[in-house]
């Protein structure tokens, strides 16, 4: 039993992590049909800002988790603006584009810092423990985080004219520009928002788990998968199907083993997909 | 007989003179000794590659340093050619490709067994001479002469250092833990056998490679409660991420790293020796020995920066050493055989480690493999003990 | 699509059928390692993005290149290993067992649309990756197969490497060719469901079924391109078919530009080559390769040759334009 809940638990945090590095991705890809190849290089990376500000400047760590959100956000905005929003149109060009940003990024990573893992810690330690489970505080506080941060883009999206006005470019571009908003101006900022979520989930979570050049990767296969089942463009979808995928993840490796637990996961994934196409709560078909 | 004058014998001289230091000069230059070095350079193995690269370039400027080696009459300089192997069998394949036609015949690496696959094939049609530090059941074969084995797999040294580490801590049950991949399932399977073979129960659990997050799995290991969670196969950030979530739980029992990471990343992900109640794992080459410890001062001193922590960067120092040697008793770097021959005539020697021989013959038919020794590490307690020297037996 | 595009896009494509001669040559009068290593690399590049290219042309774009590789590569590598190396029955197996996989395969992943069905494939991949490493009896696990004997042509052994050379560039100009028959016989109504599909569907053309032979065709010719991989290792080996792998696959199609074969070729020739000169470049390989994509693509959209071909469209109109005002108006 206390295994059972202990999955659970273990389910719910990763959950948390997954929506808040899912719900920029698909923010991306759905205001822009950017598939952006380079979102787990932005995880990383503020995973390494928020290590050199604490390791290297001596700042304190919630400082330096901020800082590392905006630093990435500014990186965003600056690598939207220059490489990818005169080719936003050619979904599949800038897919590439991000591609070799990613490769760039992650060679940079070890130029500077070695291709070693870094020694990034959470500043506390232990956990919480009761009868025959227990969560890390780290957990506790990232879930804790994640879901304010979660709050926060919820509150941008659909509570702000800035965040309606992003709707309506994702939902229709042509409509939206003929009411006066203007992409240009919008592209960089929703970039930069998504980005500045995955280097705020990287700055929170790689000093629970582990800060080296190649975590990018298996980051952005994770996103894609909660963001094809969500539905892409849609962040309710990247959030319930973050959950659904932390919760079938944590169960099946916990109870099937970690190979055969991912073989369950993306059988799910895949069944659920031949019954609804579109993703739990995506809307019909916006072509590639 | 005509005597030169004296005024007009000087200048001769000097322009003999000036002629012999400028030919003996130029034919320093003009010879080159080339050595190769294969491993994954990118993506996740790239701290094992670029240690294999670190350890060939380090050989090569301690020789470099005394004017070059000794190629018959002058002295060559060494250079280096790294190449990316990528970890997979068509990197390597490509590899052996590219050296071969840098005219590079010698070649240390490469490590992961994929490569090694594809690299060894193509090395043999070029007869290029390869030095791999894979783990894979047959690393070294009769079929491919010209592939030698620069450290030894888990079949060679397990029994022993398992032995021992149940010696010290006394335990009956255990768990292998590695990714799902070759770099897993080679030292898994083969370490699982002899921890078997001990008598201690043993399951072997194989995650998906590219975890993140590796709590589901500590809540599969604290359900099964084994008395030592093996973990040899696990890259090195993936065991501090796994060691550190063991931490968390509550972990009580014994780790061991029988394999390619040593003890840093399990020490980095624990927060430090005091935490673990009991870890052992393999030295590739042992840290504390004196030679080692001289062979990291002198990268310092030489190439002005720090030698890397991967294990893999003092094996492939050594090994790219005696193959240097090598080198020159054969008089050629072109002439694979002949390098081979002087490789397996002369007992290997290093200015660090003292002698060492050559071994391989029981276990894969051919006596191609290094035996300098490997070393035993120990927490015990929270203590850390000094690495014991295992010596490996020579055949 | 006016017919003298269409004309002129076949002929381009049979240039770049054309394209492979030069590498049929290469093992024939040099023995340079490096030039047959890239040849052979090519071969297999082109193959593989060839099958790229049938998708695209139905506007989709598969991430299942890899898996179908795979699935042909050990299927000739099973066959080979069992006593059969004849050449054309290895061909044959690895054709047919993957497009008949894609036919299930297809009716279940081809309703999808647009970026969710490049992820699905992407799943496949991982799939079929995990069942490789749980079924070792059956494909080596993750050890792979090693030792698989070279193909054979009528009891000829085709086993030294200027032959082995040969015969990727033999399976590389059939993959094309398969492509480039599959592709111009449906052309029209693979650009009519590349355009508009409702429309297409409104107009009559059986959407479903189109998709499915171009899915079909697309994994026959990959499991070419596991084959001839396969076969020039000597080993079937999972690391030679891991997912992310299609990347390198994608960037041949459109950094050669995606509307031609001859683009797939000189996309793939580009590349690879360009990844073997990286490779000695130890740590900054990858980052190179980001760099040279990024400069392409950015520099020319279209790829290479896409953008050659509108460069001179362009010139094509304003001499058009210019010659008209000189007759005096343009009638």
């Amino acid at each position: 039993m206390e295994v059972f809940i202990s999955s659970g638990l273990i389910g719910l945090s990763m959950g948390a992590q997954y929506a808040l590095i899912s719900i920029g991705f698909t923010l991306i890809f759905g205001i822009m049909g950017v598939v952006n190849f380079a979102h787990g290089g932005f995880y990383i990376l503020g995973g390494y800002f928020a290590f050199t500000l604490t390791h290297a400047l001596g700042v304190p760590y919630v400082a330096a988790v901020l800082l590392a959100m905006v630093a990435t956000g500014i990186l965003g905005y600056v690598i939207e603006a220059v490489f990818v929003e005169k080719y936003v149109v050619d979904h599949l060009a800038t897919m590439l584009i991000t591609l070799g940003i990613y490769q760039i990024m992650t060679t940079g990573i070890i130029s500077v810092y070695g291709a070693e893992p870094a020694d990034f810690r959470f500043p506390i330690s232990g956990s919480l423990r009761g009868p025959g489970f227990y969560i890390p505080y780290s957990n506790l506080i990232v879930f804790a985080v994640c879901t304010v941060a979660i709050a926060a883009v919820y509150y941008l999206v659909f509570k702000t004219r800035y965040g309606i006005s992003l709707r309506a470019m994702a939902d229709d571009g042509p409509v939206a520009r003929a009411q006066g908003i203007q992409p240009a101006k919008m592209f960089p900022m929703a970039f930069a928002i998504a980005t500045a979520l995955a280097g705020l989930t990287g700055a929170l979570v790689t000093p629970m788990l582990a800060l080296e050049p190649h975590g990018g990767e298996a980051v952005l296969t994770k996103a894609f998968i909660v963001v094809i089942l969500g539905g892409l463009g849609s962040v309710t979808g990247a959030m319930v199907a973050a959950f659904i995928v932390g919760m079938v993840e944590a169960y099946s490796s916990v109870y099937l083993g970690g190979s055969k637990g991912a073989l369950a996961l993306f059988v799910l994934v895949v069944l659920i997909l031949m019954v609804r196409p579109q993703g739990l709560f995506g809307t019909d078909a916006r072509k590639a | 007989m005509k005597i030169v004058k004296s005024e007009k014998r000087y200048p001769l001289v000097a322009l003999l003179v000036a002629i012999t230091t400028a030919s003996t000069a130029a034919s320093a230059q003009d010879c080159e000794v080339k050595l190769g070095a294969v491993g994954p350079m990118s993506g996740s193995g790239a701290t094992y590659g670029l240690a294999i690269k670190a350890g060939a370039e380090f050989a090569a400027a301690m020789v470099n340093q005394d004017g070059g080696l000794t190629m018959g009459s002058r002295k060559c300089r060494v250079k280096v050619f790294p190449v990316d192997a990528l970890y997979t069998a068509s990197g390597g394949a490509a590899a052996a490709n590219l050296l071969a036609s840098e005219n590079v015949r010698v070649i240390m690496g490469p490590l992961g067994s994929p490569e090694n696959a594809g690299l060894r094939p193509v090395a043999k049609r070029h007869g290029q001479l390869s030095f791999n530090a894979s783990y894979m059941e047959g690393a070294i074969t009769p079929e491919f002469p010209l592939a030698f084995h620069a450290t030894q797999a888990p079949q060679t040294w397990g029994p022993e250092l398992i032995k021992a580490a149940k010696v010290q801590f006394k335990f009956n049950t255990a768990m292998v833990v590695a990714p799902n991949d070759q770099a897993g399932t080679d030292p898994g399977k083969q370490l699982a056998k002899m921890y078997g073979d001990v008598g201690v129960k043993t399951t072997e659990e194989y995650y998906q490679r590219g975890t993140t997050n590796f709590a589901p799995m500590v809540t599969r290991i604290m359900n099964a409660n084994p008395d030592t969670l093996e973990m040899s196969g696990v890259p090195p950030a993936e065991a501090i991420n796994l060691t550190k979530q063991l931490m968390e739980a509550g972990f009580k029992g014994f780790i061991g790293s029988l394999g390619g990471s040593g003890s840093s990343p399990v020490l980095q992900g624990a927060g430090g020796p005091e935490k673990l109640k009991g870890f052992y794992w393999l030295e590739t080459s042992p840290v504390d020995h004196p030679g080692i410890l001289k062979m990291k001062a002198d990268h310092a001193r030489v190439m002005k920066s720090a030698a890397p922590e991967n294990p893999v960067f003092a094996v492939f120092a050594l090994a790219s050493e005696v193959t240097l040697t090598a080198i020159s008793r054969a008089g050629s770097d072109q002439d694979a055989e002949k390098v081979a021959d002087a490789l397996r005539k002369f007992n290997p020697e290093s200015r660090y480690m003292g002698k060492a021989g050559w071994r391989g013959k029981t276990l894969y038919g051919i006596n191609q493999e290094l035996t300098f020794p490997v070393g035993l590490g120990m927490v015990v307690d929270g203590k850390k003990l000094p690495v014991r020297t295992i010596e490996i037996a020579t055949e | 699509m006016t017919t003298p595009k269409r004309d002129r896009d076949f002929k381009l494509d049979c240039w770049g059928i054309l394209l492979l001669l030069p590498l049929f040559i290469v093992p024939l009068i040099t023995k340079s390692p490096l030039l047959n290593s890239l040849a052979y690399q090519s071969a297999i590049g082109i193959s593989a993005a060839v099958a790229v290219y049938v998708m695209l042309r139905m506007g989709l774009l598969s991430f299942t290149v890899p898996a179908f590789m795979a699935i042909g590569g050990y299927a000739a590598a099973m066959l080979a290993k069992s006593g059969t190396t004849e050449l054309i029955p290895l061909l044959l197996i690895a054709f047919v067992v993957p497009a008949i996989t894609a036919l299930p395969l297809g009716t279940l992943v081809l309703r999808l649309k647009g970026v969710y069905f490049i992820f699905v494939t992407f799943i496949f991949n991982e799939i079929l990756q995990l069942v490789i490493f749980e079924t070792p009896g059956l494909t080596g696990g993750s050890n792979g197969i090693s030792g698989v004997p070279s193909a054979t042509l009528f009891g000829i052994d085709l086993g030294t490497p200027q032959l082995q050379v040969l015969v990727t560039v033999v399976v590389c100009v059939v993959a094309a060719l398969c492509a480039l028959a599959v592709t111009q016989r449906f052309r029209p109504e693979f650009t009519s469901i590349e355009e508009n599909e409702t429309l297409a569907e409104s107009l009559g053309v059986a959407v479903w079924k189109y998709r499915t032979i171009g899915f079909s065709a697309s994994a026959g010719v990959s499991g070419l391109a596991g084959f001839a991989l396969v076969n020039v290792l000597s080993t079937a080996h999972p690391s030679s078919f891991a997912s992310w792998s299609v990347n390198s696959y994608i960037a041949y199609v459109f950094v050669g530009g995606r509307n031609t074969i001859l683009g797939v070729v000189v996309g793939s020739l580009l590349l690879v080559t360009m990844t073997n000169v990286f490779s000695a470049y130890a740590h900054l390989s990858a980052g190179l390769f980001g760099v040279l994509l990024l400069v392409v693509m950015m520099a020319a959209p279209g790829g290479l040759v896409g953008t050659v071909v509108r460069r001179y469209d362009a010139r094509k109109e304003r001499l058009r334009g210019e010659s008209d005002v000189r007759v005096g108006g343009g009638v």
